[in-house]
């Protein structure tokens, strides 16, 4: 009885074939790398600087109101931003600081720094506070 | 030399890693793939919003400081054409340099909500540059399309009386201009609140006995 005879390839078959996987593969990968631009780009685009402009817009409006306690102005730490001044834009690690400019004059306005720090990694903004003491 | 040739089984466990090889690149590139087309949605969703931060933020931040003018104005009436007589508000404000001199400087910007939900801006030059009494060409924007309702609260400090939210009304006999202006615009998914400082009182405060 006759054995039935194997098929083999040949290195020269496998390799082509191995050739064509190889070329496929990069092409199957490159929308993944496109994504990761694309995530990166919108990333890029959230405007830090409009979102500081908001917050400090809503700091200065509830110190005026009275609902930020203008002792809050005499502390060392910073304080997080609350997370609601934030909604609509993207929540991330935001806070702000008051920084004493001048203060030696008890009758003069004493003019503030509040530094806001946004984002991870953290961008710093500076705005200017001017406190004009009771009399 | 005797020719090597591989086996069936041999190349069958190439193929067999090659594709658990592809299996796992093709997850990849699936999720990839759905992060892309997330991003790409949020990116289509927020675009209105954006938008509007960034315009009117130039727009509110080149506020005329002064509206005890004829040509500048600061102030919510009533437009026939807003949707749900919601109010309108005119204002002036310095448009800096453009292409067309009609528009360039102080000119006059008015926002509505139209009958169609569209929150729009319109622009046109300030009284002095009419000819004939009569207005030039206006220019017109839609900042945010398919919106629900859009409200004006003014944020005042008037002179020996405390800071406060005035709402959706700041009349024309006031003759002044707020410190901030919050603006609340409705849409069928969410409500978003704007606020825009109006330069130079902000920054100042008093502090109380």
């Amino acid at each position: 009885m006759k054995t039935p005879r194997l098929r083999f390839f040949s290195l020269i078959e496998v390799l082509i074939a191995l050739s064509l996987v190889a070329l496929a593969l990069p092409l199957l990968t490159l929308p993944y790398f496109y994504g990761i631009k694309n995530m990166a780009e919108i990333r890029q685009s959230l405007d830090h600087e409009r979102l500081a402009q908001q917050i400090i817009t809503r700091l200065y409006v509830e110190l005026h109101q009275g609902m930020i306690p203008l002792a809050r102005l005499k502390e060392k730490t910073p304080f997080d931003v609350p997370e609601e001044w934030m909604e609509g834009v993207r929540a991330f690690p935001a806070t702000y600081l008051f920084k004493e400019l001048e203060s030696e004059d008890p009758d003069k306005p004493e003019l503030k720094q509040v530094e806001l720090t946004l984002g991870n990694p953290p961008l710093k903004f500076n705005y200017q506070l001017v406190v004009i003491p009771s009399k | 030399m005797r020719k090597r040739y591989f086996s069936l089984l041999e190349v069958l466990i190439a193929f067999s890693l090659a594709s658990l090889i592809f299996m796992v690149l093709l997850g990849g590139y699936f999720q990839a793939q759905y992060a892309a087309a997330l991003a790409t949605r949020e990116e289509v969703e927020r675009f209105p919003e954006k938008y509007l931060l960034h315009r009117l933020s130039d727009v509110f931040l080149n506020l005329s400081p002064k509206v005890d003018q004829a040509s500048q104005v600061f102030f919510t009436f009533d437009l026939g054409e807003s949707k749900d007589n919601t109010p309108a508000l005119l204002f002036s404000y310095d448009n800096g340099m453009v292409f067309n001199p009609l528009v360039s400087g102080d000119v006059l910007g008015l926002l509505f909500l139209d009958q169609e939900g569209n929150f729009t801006m319109i622009t046109w030059a300030a009284r002095e540059k009419w000819s004939n009494d009569k207005p030039p060409k206006m220019h017109r924007e839609v900042l945010w399309p398919h919106v629900k309702n859009v409200r004006f609260d003014f944020f005042s400090i008037p002179e020996n009386q405390s800071p406060q939210w005035v709402e959706r009304i700041w009349p024309k006999e006031l003759k002044a201009s707020p410190a901030a202006i919050r603006i609340s615009v409705e849409t069928q998914e969410k409500s978003n609140d704007f606020y825009f400082p109006v330069p130079r009182q902000l920054a100042v405060i008093r502090e109380k006995k």
